[in-house]
């Protein structure tokens, strides 16, 4: 009997739970997570510093200023999950790893959910990053509550969506470069009705743009809630397409791992 | 006891491209399997299918009487050491090791144990904890192997495991391989390109050629499969050269002058023995008073008969 | 003549303060003024009374809000999110309370009102009277804190970064 027969056979952990703990370990103790958060938390000091110390603050700009930080924190960190995501299929094959992870009896479907678990962990970290500044800015109109709760909720189901988008991407794309730059072309698109004139936005079509845009949804939905005060249900319509996107793409993603191969478009 | 791998009819289409065409192989449990066959061959493509990385396009195969309907139940017997393995560079040697025992179910303790004792094999304990960034090339390839072995495989495929090493570091990853293979008692598949490597380790040798089994058997049997003609190496005085030339003319026997002055280049012919003929040569040149500085037999060997079958094919 | 005189002054105090009627219907606020902080809510009732015979129906009350300073911006919509209700039909004679909460977003001088139009039918509007808000000012953001805060976050950060930087060159 061989050494490694001889071990004893205790139970092991389920599989996406040891994939999600080596990919959180990968990204936050051996890569690239805590240089980003760094980076997010200087952004993050810069922009409260320059509000804190604006002399001719009223109580709107104040919270449009924990508006602001939330949408900052959402927007940065949606970037940084679907880029993460896009990369976690797609970079895999491209360092010749991925041949490695599909020769083991793991489910394909627990890689995936292993490597949504560390992308989510951007957003988590992003937000939590983000709490003393809301704090800070938002304690005086008595804002903070309903502005992290809300920023928690929308933030949660756009990081869902964002991952779930960039795990698609990741699966099919023949190489990482392609991944990246659909993602980042995605997220552009994603952006692009926020851009329109604000008369077009108040008009049914750009009314319908918005609302079935799951981050603008989103981030209007936070605007109403935190600056206008809004009840969390007043808007609640808003919500739809986030929601909706939250659950299809991740479902999407979970039903393509199964088409996993060392080759994109290639059935293993 | 069932094979330790079963091929029927195995053949793998990439659009017009037949990469693998009806193999049928059989090797035995406990076999080194040596894999040879030109770049392009098709090597690499039939380990994918063996290994459930590729589907096939046609035909069946089972590893260690495990159907290829059951993918992941092979993936459980089988260890593989890929050509173009890449390793996390954020990782430890320990943490990878660790990482893939735990994804074939071990649990954390048994992990760091297998982990532990694995490197110790492959010579790497003392590196153990260093980030793989900083390994050599030939110490990822002896990782590489550990890997191949965290789950105690049945079968264990090695595709061109001393690619990129020096001689010094091919030798010592092909030794390993032979002492993993007498002391976990696994089928081994090596695929390489270092035939001498391959004689001296392998029991069996399979040649492929676009696809196709050109040759299975020991190294023994494909040499005399192939029977190739043989070469020798003439040194004599320059100024005897002429002399020789014409002894060796006047026995009927092939020869080349070599770049170097004072060297021909012979050539036995097939079906002939070859020491009869060397023996011939020299008491034609004794009897024509040329001085032999030196004589050497060359060929008979596999990649002799590799060249062979794979330029006839 | 005299009583006649008492007479009206005592009926003209006794109508509540902020009582407007045009048409059939007539609107009153329950205070007439109001002082708070910017940024904290109050609320108040409007009173919509059917001055009428006869029922109606279709009417709308909206809330308005006004700065005496022309250098105040205000935006309704920030006040109260809920500005306009439509209301159930008035049986002749009847009246309903409707309730406002809205919230001081601006500093100063201020006129809330409630303005009741009918769908259709009389044209008029009628206004409530005015609802007089004095918003003094509050400091709501000590920035006096903000430089460690900004210093702290990355830093603590950074120390992690540190201590994880170390822990793998010392792995390697």
């Amino acid at each position: 009997m061989t050494a490694v027969e001889s071990v004893r056979r205790r139970p092991a952990t389920p599989a996406s739970l040891v994939v999600a703990e080596q990919e959180l370990r990968d990204l936050w103790l051996a890569g690239r997570g805590l240089p980003l958060a760094l980076a997010f938390s200087v952004l993050l000091s810069f922009t409260t510093y320059l509000v804190a110390t604006n002399q001719g603050l009223n109580f709107l700009e104040q919270r449009e200023a924990v508006n602001v930080t939330l949408q900052v924190a959402v927007a940065v960190a949606a970037l940084l999950v679907l880029l993460w995501a896009g990369d976690a299929v797609s970079g895999e094959r491209e360092r010749g790893t991925l041949e490695a992870l599909l020769l083991v009896p793991t489910p394909r479907r627990a890689l995936v959910v292993g490597k949504a678990a560390a992308a989510l962990s951007l957003w988590l970290i992003a937000f939590a990053v983000s709490v003393p500044y809301v704090w800070f800015l938002g304690r005086g109109v008595g804002v903070v509550g309903v502005a992290l709760g809300s920023g928690l909720a929308v933030g949660s189901l756009l990081a869902l969506f964002l991952v779930g988008l960039g795990l698609l991407v990741s699966v099919f794309a023949s190489s990482n470069r392609l991944s990246l730059a659909i993602g980042l072309f995605a997220l552009l698109a994603l952006f692009a009705p926020t851009q329109m004139p604000s008369g077009a936005q108040k008009g049914w079509a750009g009314d319908l743009l918005l609302r079935i845009d799951p981050l603008t949804a989103g981030l209007h939905y936070l605007g109403k809630v935190v600056v206008d005060a809004h009840g969390a249900g007043q808007d609640a319509s808003w919500l739809i397409a986030p929601a909706v996107a939250a659950v299809l793409l991740p479902a999407a993603a979970l039903a393509v791992a199964g088409r996993l191969s060392l080759r994109s478009g290639e059935r293993a | 006891m069932a094979a330790a791998i079963e091929t029927h009819g195995l053949t793998k289409w990439y659009g017009g491209l037949r990469a693998v065409e009806q193999l049928d192989l059989e090797v035995e449990a406990g076999v080194v399997l040596g894999f040879l066959g030109p770049n392009g061959a098709g090597k690499t493509t039939v380990i994918r299918i063996l290994t459930t990385i590729l589907r096939p396009s046609a035909g069946s195969f089972a590893i260690a009487g495990i159907p290829h309907t059951r993918p992941v139940e092979i993936r459980r017997r089988v260890g593989v050491l890929p050509e173009t393995a890449g390793y996390p560079e954020g990782q430890t040697g320990a943490e990878f090791l660790r990482y893939h025992a735990r994804l074939f179910g071990r649990s954390r303790a048994d992990a760091r144990s297998i982990a532990q004792h694995l490197l110790g094999e492959v010579g790497l304990a003392e590196r153990a904890d260093s980030l793989v960034s900083r390994y050599s090339r030939g110490m990822r390839q002896r990782l590489g192997i550990a890997r191949a072995l965290v789950n105690d495989p049945q079968v264990v495929f090695l595709d061109e495991p001393s690619l990129g090493l020096d001689p010094a570091g091919q030798r010592q990853v092909l030794e390993l391989i032979g002492r993993l293979a007498r002391e976990h008692g696994a089928t081994v598949v090596v695929s390489t390109h270092l035939l001498a490597e391959v004689e001296e380790l392998c029991d069996q040798v399979l040649i492929l050629h676009r696809g196709r089994v050109v040759a299975h058997g020991t190294t023994g049997e494909l040499t005399r499969l192939a029977a190739g003609p043989r070469r020798g190496r003439l040194r004599v005085p320059v100024g005897q050269l002429e002399r020789a030339a014409a002894a060796l003319a006047a026995a009927g026997i092939d020869y080349a002058q070599d770049g170097r002055r004072d060297e021909l280049e012979l050539t036995i012919p097939a079906g002939t023995d070859p020491e009869s003929a060397a023996a011939d040569v020299l008491r034609r040149l004794l009897a024509a008073n040329v001085a032999v500085l030196g004589f050497a037999l060359e060929g008979g060997s596999l990649s002799d008969a590799f060249l062979a079958m794979t330029e006839a094919s | 003549m005299r009583r006649l005189l008492l007479l009206a002054l005592v009926l003209a105090a006794a109508i509540p303060p902020a009582a407007s009627a045009a048409g059939p219907v007539a609107v009153a606020l329950d205070r007439a003024t109001v002082s708070t902080q910017i940024g904290r809510r109050f609320t108040f009732t409007s009173t919509i009374r059917n001055e009428s015979d006869r029922p109606v129906s279709g009417l709308v009350a909206h809330l308005n809000v006004l700065s005496f300073d022309p250098g105040v911006y205000v935006d309704p919509e920030d006040w109260s999110s809920h500005r306009t209700r439509y209301l159930a039909t008035l049986p002749a004679h009847g009246s309903i309370r409707v309730s406002w909460s809205v919230q001081a977003v601006n500093s100063g001088h201020f006129v809330v009102y409630v303005a009741v139009v009918e769908r259709s039918g009389s044209e008029a509007v009628a206004p409530s009277g005015t609802l007089r808000a004095t918003v003094a000012r509050r400091q709501t953001l000590n920035s006096g804190g903000v430089l460690p805060l900004a210093l702290a976050v990355p830093g603590a950060i950074l120390l992690l970064f540190g201590v994880n930087l170390r822990r793998r060159r010392a792995r390697s």
